[in-house]
């Protein structure tokens, strides 16, 4: 029993008998109340022309579902058809399926850093660029920004990966060497991955943190400025708070996107899935930094050679499942975020649409963070 | 100095001290702060645009050499030239786009036009949400697995090009969703009303007069998820296979495998041994690049003339 | 070891400064490659120099390209799909094959495990695999229908990086061991250079390491905590290049594709070219495999013949850096072939 029959055999079924029931059995109450919902209170006439529509409606949500559907169908052969253990699987530290072996234990700890690292350096400077581009930059300056975002969001990520092996890898290596005085270290491992990363998801986290910042009432920044306050105190103290749901939304999407990128950081994390990212030892330097992996990367790596029904394909898919409930959880907490902003972005506000007076620059800008951005929270209501 | 004493007056006046000092150094110092701050971030965007920049000359100057005519539009048995693997990139790009574009705008009209606020539009936003946080190697591994092997109840179209588009559909779909969202968003309501007024149903909004309206900010969005759409590998990688026929490859048949630019560099810089593998790779890489500034400068400001020349003169005179 | 490591400091400071100031990609770049310190302090090695590969040894010995003739009865698709090590070959062969019979090869590089899967499933015509089918299967019988066909021998040769050059061409098998373990971490360990090793490996699931692990490590598993682990045989090149001390594997043809970039050298004495080989010193290869399901027939088994054919054998293959499968003694071809494997078939 996996997944795909659990929904077609006992979920389906059970949503028709219910809906269906109720109309039937739940007396005008219940058939007037699911009429309502369903037509939406269009004529039939209307709804008839409506249905393409809804249907394009309809296939982006049988799309969701379906991936969820393959995706989790195949999840779960690792533990029943494999019978490893589910606590063996996430506490596993030895990753060798040809052995038996299918730890994953490292990979969640080497994707997790390979995250936090690329956060961390990408949201202090796609703020600032952010900021910059709202309320520092000129009108040129301004629009030259923004192909600048649209082309860092654009370069393939195997060329990202490529161009770290020759420049990234290199200077890590170098930097962490002269630190610690000693040729110790080949600069293939997460600190790499997460210089790569955090160029990566700039242009998302700016773009949104863009719209945020846009989104704040012109009345805030000349309110501060009345008081006496400079620029940056205006920023500091007012623009920023205000924007923070916002920006915060931006950091867990450009999140999202660090934790399923792939090619570029199988490039330069080395790879290792029986390391940790980072090992203490008692001597000088008290740390090595060893080359990890990702459950992304070995994802990738794994499954080009893996034969379909042995132990490896499954354990494959047993992360895929896992990455796929991680970007659930990180779109539901940028749901979250976004809902509690007090300014939204122009186009989430319930009604929807604009004014002539409002659409503007506005309206092509939208479809470029959309762009850069890998998905905006829309409307929370 | 004037400045600064008129700044302190009141104060000083409601104490009775002189507070002048205390005042004027903090004043300054928050102008400096501000001053720093300033040129902070002029040089942090300065120097991000100098980065793009020098990624974009490196990867040029390492591959210009091999790009001629030649190169980009014929096939060879030495497989060093690369013109099936431009044709099936833009093959699967407009394939994908066919079926992608009409179902995000479909969807789109939905959304912004007849769903009221509610239970449904909340499931179909989380459904484009959620969709598009579906890291791109598991698309791959579900395009494989459902569109291209025909194991567990999968579609079995085969390693082609059809389900890479396809791959590269549920890849795309929430951006374009959003994109025509916006689209749809930026028609004035003026327009709506007017439609109404003159007598027209929804359905006669929708595809007379909101359709044609939203094409042109429509279209900037189409190009920009193009060019996205060009340098995608992860997705394509075990759905399009990584090879082209040598011959045979200018034909539409979609359930041919062939590779994209992206797919071509990776197993070449992977496995490739053919002669001069490298320098293919670098060429083909510089050839993505280039394929990217087409889409997100030329061809956008392209788009944008031609909105202007055809959108001269109507409602949408805000702009600016 | 001092010269060498002020090199890199040095270059190491400008590095790091440009880290700090932001902008400092661009910094490396004019760097250059830091890694040609000079060094003469080691005695001289055992071992370590007893023998060298030769550019010449691993580059391909023709560049011309084979010439198909029509098979009468033949036309339609022939789908390929498998190892990547093999892919090419096909590829190329196969557009020869097309150009004179009209037919539509396609050669998809997605692995040995999908090969195998896919012509047992019947999803493609020819199934190209690294290893021997039984090797791969996860329960017993599965693959038992599949047919072999010996098309080509691929050599691997192990690599190290460009700074080692002149001063390490030859490791005996149980020095790569203590490599690959982890019992050996510095150069000098072996009599080289004051250097730290750096260990490039493929994939757990790779047909190279397979290759790598059966026939040098004597089928060993090695855990070395400090291995980097690169997907694809690009990417170790990239690696081992990059890095100082770095030793990696690779196949020959695409070692040859980087001659000044990284070194190839010998093991046990023994390069990796088809005289070696065939006495038997030269252990680091592997049989290429072309399987049908069942007897080869229709367009599929003229594709195979023509792969076999002196056109191919003579001229694409050697241009790819292969070796040919047929003319290896039979002593070679037993040694590399595990117990139990069905005899490939005669076109």
């Amino acid at each position: 029993m996996n997944l795909l029959q659990i929904f077609t055999e006992i979920v389906v079924p059970l949503v028709v008998i219910t809906v269906g029931g109720l109309y039937l059995l739940g007396g005008p109450t219940w058939r007037q109340r699911i009429r309502q919902y369903l037509t939406m209170g269009y004529s039939r006439a209307e709804l008839i022309r409506m249905i393409p529509f809804a249907l394009c409606a309809v296939i982006v949500i049988l799309a969701l579902l379906v991936v969820v559907l393959f995706v989790g169908g195949n999840a779960f052969q690792t533990f029943t058809r494999d019978h490893v253990s589910l606590i063996a699987f996430f506490t596993g530290k030895v990753w060798y399926p040809d052995n038996g072996q299918v730890g994953a234990l490292y990979l969640i700890v080497g994707t997790l850093t390979v995250t936090v690292l690329a956060v961390v350096i990408s949201t202090p400077i796609s703020v600032a660029l952010a900021v910059f581009v709202t309320e520092v930059a000129p009108p040129w300056a301004r629009q030259f920004m923004q192909p600048v975002l649209e082309l860092f969001a654009g370069i393939p990520s195997i060329v990202y990966g490529l161009l770290g092996i020759e420049l990234v890898v290199p200077l890590v290596s170098y930097a962490y060497n002269y630190l610690v005085g000693a040729f110790l270290y080949a600069g293939f491992g997460v600190i790499a991955a997460g210089l790569v990363l955090a160029i990566m998801i700039l242009p998302t986290i700016t773009s949104i943190s863009i719209d945020a910042l846009a989104a704040l009432p012109q009345g805030l920044r000349e309110a501060s400025l009345a008081l006496g306050a400079t620029r940056w105190q205006t920023i500091r103290r007012t623009l920023l708070p205000a924007s923070s749901s916002g920006i915060f939304t931006g950091v867990i999407l450009g999140t999202g996107r660090a934790v399923g990128e792939t090619l570029a950081v199988a490039f330069l994390v080395g790879s290792n899935p029986n390391n940790l990212p980072i090992q203490f030892t008692n001597t000088f330097p008290y740390f090595n930094l060893q080359p990890a992996s990702t459950i992304t990367v070995q994802i990738f790596e794994d499954f080009k050679e893996a034969t379909p029904g042995s132990l490896n394909f499954d354990a494959i898919w047993t992360l895929s499942f896992v990455l796929l409930l991680i970007s659930f959880l990180l779109v539901a907490a940028s749901r979250y975020v976004a809902s509690r902003g007090a300014y939204k972005a122009t186009n989430q506000r319930p009604s929807g649409r604009r004014r002539s007076s409002e659409t503007g620059v506005a309206s092509s800008t939208a479809a470029a963070a959309a762009v850069t951005a890998s998905a905006l929270p829309a409307s929370n209501s | 100095m004037e400045a600064i004493a008129k700044d302190v007056s009141v104060a000083e006046r409601r104490t009775g001290q002189p507070q002048i000092d205390a005042r004027a150094a903090r004043r300054a110092r928050a102008r400096l702060a501000d001053r720093i701050v300033t040129y902070t971030l002029w040089s942090i965007a300065l120097a991000l645009t100098g980065l793009l920049i020098y990624f974009i000359f490196y990867i040029i100057q390492q591959g210009a050499s091999l790009i001629n005519w030649q190169f980009v539009t014929q096939s060879n048995e030495a497989g060093n030239l690369v013109g099936p693997e431009v044709f099936n990139t833009f093959y699967i790009l407009i394939l994908s786009l066919l079926i992608c574009v009409p179902l995000g705008m479909g969807c789109a009209i939905y959304l912004v036009e007849y769903a009221r606020q509610g239970a449904v539009t909340t499931v179909i936003r989380f459904a484009t949400e959620t969709l598009a946080g579906v890291p791109s190697i598991i698309l791959g591994l579900f395009g494989f697995i459902f569109f291209a092997s025909s194991i567990n109840g999968g579609l079995g179209f085969g390693v082609s090009r059809l389900a890479g588009a396809l791959t590269l559909v549920i890849l795309n779909l929430p951006l374009l969703v959003r994109v025509s969202e916006d689209a749809l968003r930026s028609v004035p309501d003026e327009l709506r009303e007017a439609s109404a007024a003159l007598g027209a149903n929804k359905f006669q909004t929708v595809t007379r007069v909101l359709i044609p309206a939203a094409i042109p900010a429509l279209t900037t969005g189409v190009i920009l998820t193009a060019g996205k759409m060009i340098g995608e590998t992860a997705a394509l990688l075990y759905t399009t296979g990584g090879n082209s026929p040598v011959t045979g490859w200018f034909s539409l048949n979609p359930f041919l495998p062939g590779d994209t630019l992206a797919v071509h560099l990776y197993e070449l810089r992977a496995e490739g041994i053919v002669a001069n593998a490298q320098q293919i790779a670098n060429s083909t890489a510089t050839l993505l690049i280039i394929l990217l500034l087409v889409f997100n400068l030329g061809l956008r400001y392209l788009a944008g003339l031609l909105n202007r020349w055809f959108a001269g003169g109507t409602s949408r005179t805000s702009r600016g | 070891m001092l010269d060498r490591f002020n090199a890199i400091r040095s270059t190491g400071a400008k590095a790091f400064l440009g880290l700090v100031i932001a902008s400092s990609v661009i910094l490396v770049a004019a760097c250059g490659n830091p890694t040609t310190g000079g060094n003469s302090s080691e005695s001289g090695a055992s071992t370590l120099l007893s023998c060298s590969v030769s550019a010449n040894d691993i580059a391909p010995t023709v560049t011309s390209s084979g010439t198909a003739t029509k098979v009468p009865g033949v036309s339609g698709k022939i789908n390929v799909d498998g190892s990547s090590a093999l892919a090419p070959l096909f590829t190329k062969a196969g557009a020869e094959f097309d150009a004179a019979n009209g037919t539509t090869t396609t050669v998809t590089p997605n692995g040995s495990g999908t090969g195998l899967k896919d012509v047992e499933s019947g999803a493609v015509n020819i199934g190209l695999s690294d290893v021997f089918a039984q090797t791969k299967a996860t329960t017993p019988g599965q693959y038992k229908d599949l047919v072999d066909h010996q098309v080509a021998v691929v050599a691997f040769t192990l690599i190290v990086n460009n700074d080692l050059k002149g001063r390490v061409s030859n490791l005996t098998k149980a020095d790569i061991q203590k490599i690959y373990f982890g019992q050996v971490t510095n150069w000098s360990q072996l009599g080289g250079p004051n250097e730290l090793i750096t260990v490039v490996n493929r994939p757990t699931t790779s047909g190279t390491r397979a290759t790598f692990k059966q026939y040098v490590l004597d089928g060993q598993n090695e855990h070395n905590s400090g291995a980097i682990t690169q997907d694809n045989t690009g990417a170790v090149v990239a690696a081992v290049k990059a890095t100082p001390g770095a030793i990696g594997y690779a196949s020959i043809g695409f070692a040859a594709q980087y001659p000044n970039d990284v070194t190839p050298i010998c093991i046990d004495g023994a390069k990796p070219t088809a005289t070696d080989i065939n006495s038997g010193k030269y252990v680091f290869w592997g049989i290429e495999h072309a399987y049908t399901k069942g007897p080869a027939t229709g367009a599929a088994k003229a594709l195979l013949q023509y792969v076999e054919s002196d056109q191919v054998q003579n001229n694409d293959l050697l241009a790819l850096s292969y070796l040919q499968a047929k003319n290896l003694s039979a002593a070679a071809i037993s040694s590399h072939t595990p117990a139990g494997a069905p005899t490939p078939e005669a076109l």
